[in-house]
């Protein structure tokens, strides 16, 4: 049986449990099917894994599988188990009815880019959430997937008021033997003027299957900043589509792939301009260290009707011992000649000449090596706010290259 | 007596909407430097843009002559090839297009338009070459591509050296002298000054005074808030060295 | 740029080799099976390898669907509707010398601006006409000859160097490569055969022109270039066709091989006709183009100006084997009116120390789209490789597309890849300065885009460059303003 032929069997199995959405969701994914390794967007993914997983059932609600991280200053926190909500760790005002309401239809976003991975959060996540902001909030959510459930899914949505300034950060972490699907969908509207700050970081076990989905559509001047820090697992793939639908609308994003040893670490991202005045600023650091594969499409279209369009890709791939592999795709489709674009891709080493330069200051050759690595990583680790949670981030980091000389501060 | 070289009459000019020239009225005769002087904004770049028919300028009122021909009447290649050169204060870099090329071409046009045959390949470079040593310019910028990894001393001094090979009626410069050192400012000077003659006419954009120390002007004009306040001469570019602008602003606001 | 270039009369020359030639052909009615393989095959009278080796291509032909990717909006071409072969019929014997040729022939070349004897001659270019499908003269064999380089026709090098054609053929572009190349390797009827012998640097540059006269007749060239130990050698292609109603195919295979300190530089200057301005009507171009270094110290380089074609689907390709190997690609692609160029380059690094270098400069007018797509794969062994690619698009109006799509494929850690890109139109800024230092909107266009190219101009033979820089000047006509 394929694989989503025993998704469907097992959804098929529970199905009275889902509501109509969920339902529905499952007849889309019967249609499309899953994407194929031959297909182009999928060219790097390792999609054969998920004929390794046992079963795509959710778990049922549990009790903490690891310690919860200490709180963000300043922040609410919702914390979530094998994607259902937990309310005894979560904040009393982040769980109000009119922040935070139980979805069982959550809005559609329309995909112009291959959403499927996202459809199996949609059909199996038990939690679907809704997060509704008209005020302006900081945000924690903790999403931790526990040994007792075979795979974890979380369905979320996020619609943000016109003029609101959110920051939101998200943690996905999982104990260290967890071999299990870890299935995230979030989808996000931005309304005119509003400004999301978004972080994210993905520190699942190192034997997980991580798929992650994202959708934001953007109105008018509306601006969202994404820093996402992925350290992957034995399979990863993140795909997002952000939409620049209004005037003036912009992305800033982020993002940080580390892969070691036999791991698959691939970060799609396609942006769409589609107003007039629109920015993107796209920047990607890999590092894959060992025989890791760490790859990055970054597909920028800039519709005719985008004038004004202002576009910056730079992806850049360190490889780090034998085996190491690195792909990156920065594609430009661009149809107005009102545009400035530009994208850089360079994959490489650490530059011996600075090492060198190092070594004679008088830093041994692993702690110049450590330095240029952190300076790298640093081009994303360093705008995580607040301290603590680039601090972790570093730390997660330096856990999965085992390099505990990461872990140190540099700045 | 003669058709001063370049007459401006009543000019209104708006940029998107905007009006920044509010009826300037201007007479340059051949033979003679104009000092155009002013605070930033005033509109001072905007005439010599106008003047040599960049897009993105409206003219809502007023005209302007060359010569005795309608100047703005005509396309920006032809108010170069019958001799107006402007001098930019940002010259844009063309990347593949070597100096040498472009100076050619240029003072091909301006040949053609005379009834001349192009100048040969040999006489250009002499030219040329002679011109760039009294610039200190290093030979082998000609062959870079246009203005293309300059400094902004060396673009403004390139600006000078086209200059002085095209030989124009009428050179406007724009700001020529911002951003340049004293070694600069001097050769700037040096050549501007070498063009003077009868025939032909600077005027000169400038907020400071440091240009007008080597290039003595015979006319000095501040223009501020869209018009020109006051001309005189030299004595006029001194005072407002000692004193800035703000009391002219005053004298004209209360006039 | 050549400064005395007239722009009037190129504007008004439209294209001047829109004709045809009113000959005898024999033409094979259209339609292609097994039995025509055959009888191309039997029509050459070639060795029975090489027709155990187009059978075969056949035969995996049919089992392959034909490629849609990319952005190509393309008519469905019908395989079966197209004559495989069409050659002039020869009065008589077949000629020996120019001047036993057909004169109506030697007629069509000289409208092709290309008089054989005179032109060549001052030149110093050896011409190996291709006429349709089959070569009617060489010259300069005399000379090349006492040099030891063989430059003959695909064909005669068959009857009289199979041991080189079985040794090389297929060796870079294997018959399964891809559609159209497996489609040549059954149907191909002619092209140009380059043997130059260790140590020689060829003494002129070689050079072929061709052209597609009778209607729906599909073009499929084989080139197979072989440079043995360290010789160097410089090959020209340019191309020209009559304006047609009904869109012709071209699916050609270039195949170079360059052994130890080889040296072999690839030009082509592509002035296929274009499709009118409402683009019907042009040549399809399918080209599959590969060489290999093989060698060691070995060097491959192609230098390619793009102006027609309705659509161009071709990507020059190096794959670098020889150790300290060097592969580079140097293109000009232009997209006017409603043409579609989707073009780009591979460059495999397989052996150490290997270099290349990628200048991909794109121009869109019109309603034009050009993509690039390049792909740059660093094999576990290539220590030490590295490669340096820079793709620039530039636009002009507002209904054209240019596109960009890099491939980059790491595995070796010591190989360093740098791929930079930008997409912009003119400036404003540029286009007033050159109107303010005497040049009219449309010669100032020229220049800029001149310099725009001037990178990939500098790579190419003097003469091309001549022929490029106007050949460009007139197919971006119209698109100022």
């Amino acid at each position: 049986m394929s694989a989503l032929e025993r998704m469907l069997d097992e959804f098929a199995s529970l199905s009275d449990q889902a509501g109509a959405q969920r339902q529905a969701a499952a007849q889309r994914l019967r249609i499309v099917g899953l994407p194929a390794r031959g297909e182009d967007s999928w060219r790097y993914a390792n999609l054969r894994a998920l004929d390794q997983v046992r079963s795509f059932l959710p778990g049922a609600a549990g009790a903490l599988p690891l310690p919860l991280p200490p709180a963000l200053p300043g922040y609410l926190r919702l914390v979530l188990i094998d994607g259902r909500l937990h309310r005894e760790h979560s904040s009393a005002e982040a769980t109000t009815p009119d922040l935070l309401r139980g979805a069982t239809a959550l809005p559609e976003l329309e995909a112009v880019s291959d959403q499927r991975l996202g459809l199996i959060a949609s059909v199996f996540a038990a939690d679907p959430l809704e997060l509704v902001i008209n005020a302006p909030l900081a945000l924690e959510i903790v999403s931790l997937s526990s040994a007792a459930a075979p795979a974890s899914y979380l369905n979320l949505a996020l619609r943000v008021a016109p003029g609101v300034d959110c920051r939101l950060v998200e943690r996905h972490l999982g104990g260290p033997e967890d071999l299990r699907l870890v299935c995230v969908r979030l989808g996000l509207t931005l309304a005119e003027g509003a400004i999301v700050h978004h972080q994210r970081l993905f520190a699942v076990s190192a034997q997980a299957l991580l798929f992650d989905t994202l959708q934001a559509h953007l109105a008018a001047h509306a601006e969202y900043r994404l820093c996402q820090v992925a350290m992957g697992g034995s399979t990863a793939r993140s795909t997002a589509e952000v939409r620049l639908q209004g005037v003036g609308a912009t992305l800033d994003w982020q993002a940080l792939a580390a892969g070691a040893g036999p791991q698959v670490n691939d970060t799609m991202l396609t942006v769409l301009h589609e107003a007039p005045a629109t920015r993107s600023q796209q920047l990607f650091r890999g590092l894959s260290n060992q025989r890791a594969h760490v790859a990055c499409n970054a597909d920028t279209r800039v519709a005719a009707a985008a004038r004004g369009a202002r576009v910056t890709q730079s992806l850049r791939g360190l490889l780090d011992g034998a085996g190491a592999e690195v792909d990156l795709r920065p594609q430009l489709t661009i149809d107005t000649d009102d545009i400035q674009a530009r994208h850089g891709a360079t994959t490489g080493k650490l530059d011996e000449d600075l090492l060198f330069y190092l070594q004679a200051r008088g830093l041994d050759l692993d702690a110049a090596r450590a330095l240029l690595k952190s300076a790298f990583l640093g081009e994303v680790l360093g705008s995580i706010e607040p301290e603590a949670l680039r601090r972790e981030a570093q730390r997660a980091t330096a856990l999965r290259l085992g390099d505990d000389a990461l872990a140190e501060p540099w700045q | 007596m003669s058709v001063p070289v370049l007459q401006v009459e009543n000019l209104h000019v708006s940029v998107a909407g905007t009006p920044v020239l509010r009826g300037i009225t201007l007479s340059v005769p051949a033979g003679e430097v104009h000092a155009i002087m002013g605070p930033n904004g005033s509109g001072k770049s905007t005439l010599a843009h106008v003047l040599a028919g960049r897009p993105g300028y409206e003219v809502t009122a007023g005209r302007a002559q060359f010569d005795g021909m309608n100047l703005l009447a005509m396309a920006p290649e032809a108010r170069a090839r019958a001799g107006l050169f402007l001098g930019f204060q940002y010259p844009v870099e063309i990347p593949g297009v070597n100096n040498a090329y472009l100076l050619k071409a240029a003072l091909n046009a301006r040949r053609r338009e005379r009834g001349e045959p192009e100048i040969d390949a040999f006489d250009f470079l002499n030219a040329v070459r002679a011109q760039m040593r009294a610039m200190q310019m290093d030979e082998n910028l000609l062959t870079r591509g246009v203005n293309e990894g300059f400094s902004g001393g060396e673009k403004k001094r390139n600006e000078i050296l086209q200059m002085l090979v095209l030989e124009p009626r009428l050179a406007l410069l724009d700001e020529t002298d911002s951003g340049l050192d004293i070694d600069a400012l001097r050769l700037v000077g040096h050549g501007i000054n070498s063009l003077r003659s009868p025939q032909r006419s600077v005027v000169l954009v400038t907020h400071y005074q440091r240009l007008l120390e080597y290039v003595v002007p015979d006319r000095v004009h501040v223009l501020a808030r869209g018009r020109i306040l006051r001309s005189g001469d030299r004595e006029l570019a001194l005072e407002l060295e000692r004193r800035g602008y703000d009391w002219l602003l005053e004298e004209a606001a209360a006039a | 740029m050549s400064g005395g270039t007239d722009l009037e009369a190129l504007v008004s020359r439209g294209y001047q080799h829109g004709f045809v030639t009113e000959i005898d052909s024999d033409t094979v009615p259209p339609g292609l099976d097994e039995a025509l393989v055959r009888m191309i095959s039997a029509r050459k009278r070639e060795p029975q390898f090489l027709l155990d080796w187009r059978l075969r291509a056949y035969r995996h032909w049919l089992t392959m669907t034909e490629p849609h990717w990319g952005h190509l909006r393309q008519h469905p071409i019908d395989y079966q509707a197209i004559s495989y072969y069409s050659a002039p019929r020869p009065k008589g014997n077949a000629p020996k010398s120019l001047a036993e040729v057909d004169p109506k022939l030697l007629e069509t070349y000289a409208k092709l601006g290309v008089p054989l004897h005179e032109r060549a001659r001052l030149a110093g270019v050896a011409v190996d006409a291709v006429f349709d499908s089959v070569s009617v003269a060489t010259t300069f064999k005399e000379r090349l000859a006492a040099a030891g380089v063989i430059f003959c026709p695909f064909s005669e090098a068959v009857q009289k160097h199979p041991e080189l054609i079985e040794r090389y053929l297929g060796t870079v572009v294997p018959y399964t490569d891809n559609f159209y190349a497996t489609l040549n390797s059954a149907v191909f009827t002619d092209g140009s055969f380059v043997y130059v012998p260790r140590g020689v640097r060829c003494p002129m540059e070689l050079s072929t022109y061709f052209r597609i006269n009778a209607a729906n007749t599909g073009q499929f060239e084989r080139t197979l270039i072989i440079a043995d130990a360290g010789s160097h050698v410089s090959y020209l292609e340019g191309c020209t066709a009559p304006m047609r109603d009904e869109n012709q195919l071209h699916a050609a295979v270039v195949e170079l091989v360059a052994l130890d300190d080889a040296q072999i530089k690839y030009s082509t200057v592509q002035n296929w006709y274009p499709g009118d301005a409402q683009g019907r009507g042009g040549i399809y171009n399918f080209v599959t183009k590969r060489g290999e270094c093989r060698g060691r110290n070995s060097r491959i380089s192609w230098t390619q100006v793009e102006t027609g074609s309705a659509i161009t689907w071709k990507y020059p390709s190096c794959v670098l084997r020889g150790e300290n190997s060097v592969g580079e690609f140097y293109s000009v692609a232009t997209a006017n009116n409603y043409q579609q160029a989707d073009t780009g380059t591979k460059m495999i690094h397989i052996g150490a120390n290997t270099r290349s270098t990628i200048v991909s400069k794109g121009i869109s007018a019109g309603h034009g789209q050009n993509a690039y797509r390049g792909l740059v794969k660093i094999m576990p062994s290539a220590h030490g490789a590295r490669n340096h690619t820079q793709c620039d698009s530039l636009l002009l109006g507002a209904g054209c597309g240019a596109h960009t799509y890099p491939y980059i494929e790491t595995r070796n850690a010591g190989a360093i890849v740098e791929h930079e890109a930008s997409t912009s139109r003119i400036s404003e800024d540029q286009l007033f300065y050159c109107q303010q230092r005497g040049l009219g909107p449309e010669d100032a266009v020229n220049m800029i885009v001149g310099g725009f190219c001037r990178e990939v101009f500098k790579e190419l033979p003097m003469e091309f460059a001549v022929e490029a820089q106007a050949l460009l000047a007139v197919t971006l006509e119209g698109a100022v303003g």
